[in-house]
């Protein structure tokens, strides 16, 4: 279970360009739970990826994943528990290594690394037993540079890295933004499908509400750095973007209500 | 690069002539460029160092710590028993007898080499050179792997200094100038020659690189229609260090105006 309890981002606090990314998000993830995200530019849909992987520190409030207090844990700290996908299919992958080489990166993702080879046969088998049902072939080409793959390709190799070892919760950030529509919805379908057979803790986010919507169990909504709508179960089943949109313009509404009889 | 040779150099002369076993005068040198190594690491990843800045501030530190270990700008070995000594014995004249020893050395580092670089932890480390953040996000210890693989680096470049300075008899503080783009040279050259698909190849580049790199000033430098002479050295080795590194964009776009405009 991720619990994030009352958690505030200030990037540059105290500086000119001072920005309060998150202002004391309450989120509870619940084991194998698939969560997807949206909001707008700058809701703080990706600083919330960044604080449960570790990139963005907490400046008050706590990240617990299993109870376990992980606020003050660095991103390597983390690895063993936290596995992502990049947006850019660049960025989750050394282009100069091979595919082999790269699954066998993230094969010890969170372990500590020794001195032992770091491929060997058994991997390889394992390698290309986790590679062949995306269907693209790769199981033969395990030695090829993986810069050499297409980026729909990468992304799909990426989420085979990100699941081939267990981890606590599988963070992915708009890891279909950057492809082509086809490449995207095959790598949504991959990651519906592999999410579904790992039952892995999920959490993507995403700027198409249509996807938001398709994918997962559990949806919510970001803006001006707090959840601002979550939406599970029979109140999401049938709902539609402009469903979501209502919904929000409602919660948004009676939030202010609240805050004027506040100040009144 | 630029200190560690010369300190490895230095560290290996002052010991043997003060009566140290010439092998443990190598280890300590090793040591000693490791530390070197371990040194700039700290500079770029604790205190936030631009990585160039913080190698070229560990190269000025080491000019003087040479001139300190040393206790003079240069020792000689000449009459000094060292590592290379028992060569002698050979039925084989030194100009062969040395190349021969060092073949064996670069081939020992080298296998060496190709080994760790292929454990996780090696690969690791690769990773972090290829894509930091994608390395520490599948957890490897980036700041740790950087100072490790500073002080390998360095500690093997000591070694040269070492080797160096035992098979000519000499060390000086000034060996050192130029080795880091000495370096760099023979790495493009000889990935230029042997395109690195494996990390054994990559090694096998760099070696071949390094005697190519080494052959051809020769010949720049005897060339006598050339006019060079041994002063125009660094010249000759900056303008084929350019060459190397532009030829990718300068093929590029020449290619690019064969295929017509740009759409």
């Amino acid at each position: 279970m991720i619990v994030i309890d009352s958690l505030e981002v200030v990037f540059d606090a105290g500086g000119a360009l001072e920005k309060i990314a998150l202002k004391g998000v309450e989120l509870t993830i619940n084991e194998g739970e698939f969560v997807t995200v949206i909001g707008g530019n700058g809701a703080g849909k990706s600083t919330l990826l960044n604080a449960l992987s570790g990139e963005a520190a907490a400046s008050s409030g706590r990240v617990l994943i299993d109870g376990e207090n992980v606020t003050s844990w660095s991103v390597d700290r983390r690895a063993g528990l936290v596995s992502r996908i990049f947006q850019d299919p660049m960025a989750g992958v050394c282009e100069t290594l091979s595919i082999a080489e790269n699954l066998a990166l993230a094969s010890a993702r969170g372990r500590v690394r020794g001195l032992s080879l770091a491929l060997n046969n058994r991997l390889r088998t394992e390698f290309q037993d986790r590679i062949a049902p995306l269907g693209l072939g790769l199981e033969d080409r395990l030695d090829d540079r993986i810069g050499l793959l297409s980026g729909g390709q990468r992304q799909a190799v990426c989420l085979v890295m990100a699941t081939l070892r267990p981890a606590k919760i599988l963070l992915l950030d708009e890891h279909t933004a950057a492809l082509d529509p086809r490449a995207a919805a095959f790598v949504i379908e991959q990651t519906k499908e592999i999410v579904a057979q790992t039952g892995m803790t999920t959490l993507m986010v995403t700027h198409s509400m249509a996807q938001a919507l398709d994918c997962g169990s559990r949806t919510i909504m970001m803006d001006q750095g707090r959840v601002a709508l979550d939406v599970a179960g029979a109140q999401r089943a049938g709902l539609t973007p402009s469903g979501l949109v209502a919904l929000f313009n409602q919660s948004n509404a009676d939030r202010l209500d609240d805050d004027s009889l506040l100040n009144a | 690069m630029d200190g560690s040779f010369p300190l490895g150099a230095a560290v290996t002369a002052a010991l043997i002539t003060s009566g140290v076993d010439p092998w443990i005068s190598m280890l300590a040198a090793m040591i000693a460029g490791a530390a070197a190594g371990a040194v700039t690491a700290f500079l770029n990843v604790r205190l936030g160092i631009l990585h160039l800045l913080a190698s070229i501030l560990t190269m000025i530190a080491l000019y003087s710590i040479n001139l300190r270990v040393m206790g003079a700008p240069n020792v000689a070995l000449f009459s000094e028993a060292t590592a290379l000594t028992p060569l002698e014995a050979l039925p084989l004249p030194a100009f062969q007898s040395k190349p021969l020893a060092f073949l064996v050395a670069i081939a020992v580092i080298a296998i060496g080499l190709n080994w760790f670089l292929r454990t996780e932890t090696g690969l690791a480390m690769r990773a972090i050179g290829a894509n930091p953040r994608m390395a520490r996000a599948q957890g490897a210890r980036v700041g740790l792997l950087i100072g490790m693989g500073m002080a390998l680096s360095n500690a093997l470049v000591a070694l040269g200094g070492s080797l160096f300075a035992q098979s000519q008899g000499f060390a000086d503080v000034t060996l050192g100038v130029g080795t880091i783009v000495v370096g760099l040279a023979a790495v493009i050259v000889g990935e230029a020659i042997l395109p690195p698909k494996r990390i054994w190849i990559a090694l096998l580049a760099c070696i071949i690189g390094s005697i190519i790199y080494r052959f051809a000033i020769q010949l720049a430098l005897s060339a006598d229609w050339l006019g060079l002479e041994a002063q125009d050295l660094n010249l000759a080795t900056a303008i084929l260090i350019v060459l190397a590194m532009s030829a990718p964009s300068v093929r590029a776009k020449l290619g690019a105006r064969r295929r017509g405009p740009a759409r």
